[in-house]
């Protein structure tokens, strides 16, 4: 499975969005409606399932699925 | 804890903790952040070094300085120099909207502001300020100690309410002192504990049930920095925590740890959709090998969960104490320092928040107001004496919460008062009592607010979080009809409206039922 179905899956397990009509430029929380400890589940399980340690001071930045993405893809090399 | 009484001010008690713990840790990182952090001794030692640093910046004894940096060993260290400048602490957490601190360093006449590096975005709003970072602060190598008197301000605590506008709310050494003192007449805890302090210092029961009690114990606290439910567990397994203050993401990870290690026994089926915590404690209670399978997962050493705010389901209580974790519930409010009565869950009924602390008198008048009097009341409201007369009368605070004793001294808290909503027919009904009798299985979460009527009336509406977005709407009016036939006739309801986003709560999880009805007036009237 691609990180970006993996991601949709998580998110589709910590809410109630429709994650396959989800962009990834849209933002998790102004637009979708996500509530905070929702969004926190979600960096919750990408960080478990990626084995990953996402920087305090970069949390509040992964705000859609593109940037986690590319906070995924960092990670890697 | 018999010196306690003793203690007049918070440089005095930051002193004895360093004197009688020396060098076994006050404030600490998490593991998994590296540990390290402050001894007894090193947070007073950093305390007045900086304030000297805050004194050669002209902070005199009584003047304010902003406190806005992340919780852990420098906020700690941070709150302590400022008490031992003499100064009055005016913390803020640093989620805090940027305009909203800066009005709040305007009025409070703040003139050093205390931030985190890498805040040059507050620089625009607090450019009349002079700003310091933690490391600038605990350079130094003079030392300043200040003396204070007990009925001194030690803090300006802002405090937004459930209800109501905003206010600071100006708490004395004394203050702070006498609850500490009444908290740790009926808690027990020690050196060998380790606190998990989920809610920042900034708001005062983060400030006392989350710091200052723990390390007037000479107990370990551990700040998680962000609220990452796996975060969380990984504090409880990897820093030995044996006391954590509740918040709704630790409750969240800790009923997921339980399910998973039922559901991988075989106990429970794979879908227990609805967590029901009957079952689960049922569950629990049946086998011992599972008890001990969750007590590995969830690190052994946890003995207590403390809820502030929002009441926890109190059948969670159930569970937890087959895990041999008790649940200590309480009431307190900014205005009181925070904490007026605790008690633990089996020791006290169910709903109830528990007694009133030693030294605290409660009482409930005519309007079933809770009223509070004793010495952590609050001095009074920042320079609003009218706003200070209107809650303080012969040094009873009118809480604005409504609730009742029983014979045994029990306190139920049952709502706010500003919430009351008077209908067309003239009847007087609060969300609570409504409320219990709307819930019902398809509904994940339900409130009930007032809209404004024409006639100036209110219209209580029924707000409701379907289970599942698919649900359809006539399956919604069809529960509203049964629910609305079985209530009691004045608790009966015209109006539902459907929310499709989780209800908004405070940090501590309280409904914010203002913001419900604003929010979704175009939704009601439609």
């Amino acid at each position: 499975m691609s990180q970006e179905a993996e991601l949709r899956e998580i998110l589709a397990r910590q809410s109630r969005l429709d994650v396959v009509s989800v962009g990834l430029d849209d933002d998790l929380v102004r637009e979708l409606g996500l509530d905070s400890l929702a969004a926190l589940r979600v960096l919750a399980a990408v960080e478990k399932r990626f084995d990953v340690r996402v920087p305090d001071e970069h949390l509040g930045e992964l705000r859609t699925l593109r940037q986690v993405l590319e906070f995924l893809g960092e990670e890697k090399e | 804890m018999d010196d306690l009484g003793r203690l007049r001010t918070l440089p005095e008690l930051f002193r004895r903790n360093a004197s009688r713990f020396g060098n076994s840790p006050a404030v600490v990182h998490p593991q998994s952040a590296g540990s390290g952090g402050l001894s007894h001794a090193g947070l007073w030692n950093d305390a007045c070094r900086g304030a000297a640093v805050l004194r050669s910046h002209r902070v005199r004894p009584g003047q304010r300085v902003l406190l806005m940096t992340k919780a852990g060993p420098d906020w700690a260290a941070a709150f302590s120099a400022i008490q031992a400048a003499g100064a009055i602490a005016v913390p803020l957490p640093v989620e805090v909207e940027r305009s909203l601190a800066s009005k709040v360093a305007m009025y409070t006449g703040v003139k050093v502001a205390i931030v985190d590096r890498g805040y040059g975005k507050l620089k625009r709003w607090f450019r009349r300020l002079e700003t310091l970072t933690p490391d600038r602060l605990f350079g130094g190598e003079t030392r300043v100690e200040a003396e204070r008197a007990p009925d001194d301000t030690a803090l300006l605590a802002f405090t937004s309410g459930s209800t109501g506008r905003p206010r600071i709310v100006e708490i004395s050494h004394e203050n702070v002192l006498s609850n500490l003192r009444a908290l740790s007449e009926i808690r027990s805890a020690g050196p060998e504990d380790a606190v998990l302090a989920t809610l920042p210092p900034a708001h005062l029961f983060g400030l006392t049930v989350g710091l200052l009690g723990p390390l007037v114990c000479g107990a370990r606290v551990v700040f998680p920095g962000p609220l990452l439910p796996n975060r969380l567990l990984a504090c409880l397994r990897e820093d030995d925590i044996t006391l954590a203050l509740a918040v709704p993401a630790l409750v969240d990870e800790l009923s997921a740890e339980i399910l998973e290690e039922l559901r991988a026994a075989g106990v429970v089926e794979k879908d227990l959709g609805d967590r029901d915590p009957g079952r689960i404690a049922e569950a629990l209670r049946s086998d011992e090998s599972v008890r001990r399978g969750v007590r590995e997962r969830i690190g052994g050493q946890l003995h207590t969960l403390i809820v502030g705010g929002a009441a926890l389901d109190p059948a969670w209580a159930g569970v937890l104490s087959q895990l041999g974790i008790r649940l200590e519930v309480g009431y307190g409010l900014t205005e009181t320092s925070p904490i007026v009565a605790v008690g633990f869950a089996g020791e006290c009924p169910i709903g109830s928040t528990g007694r009133a602390l030693p030294g605290i008198e409660v009482r409930v008048d005519r309007d079933g107001q809770i009223l509070v009097r004793g010495p952590n009341v609050m001095r009074g409201y920042f320079k609003d004496p009218a706003a200070s007369a209107a809650v303080l009368r012969d040094g009873w605070l009118r809480t604005g919460d409504r609730g009742r004793l029983d014979d045994d001294g029990f306190l139920f808290v049952t709502g706010r008062i500003k919430e009351a909503m008077v209908t067309a027919s003239g009847e007087t009904i609060y969300p609570d009592e409504v409320e219990s009798h709307y819930a019902h299985p398809l509904f994940a979460e339900l409130c009930v607010a007032p809209v404004s009527a024409p006639d100036g009336n209110d219209i209580p509406v029924l707000f409701v979080v379907p289970k599942s977005p698919d649900l359809l709407d006539n399956r919604i009016r069809d529960a509203f009809a049964d629910l609305r036939a079985a209530a009691p006739a004045r608790l009966r309801l015209s109006r539902i409206v459907r929310l499709e986003n989780p209800l908004p709560r405070t940090l501590s999880g309280k409904i914010r039922r203002r913001f419900v009805a604003q929010e979704s007036t175009h939704v009601a009237g439609s």
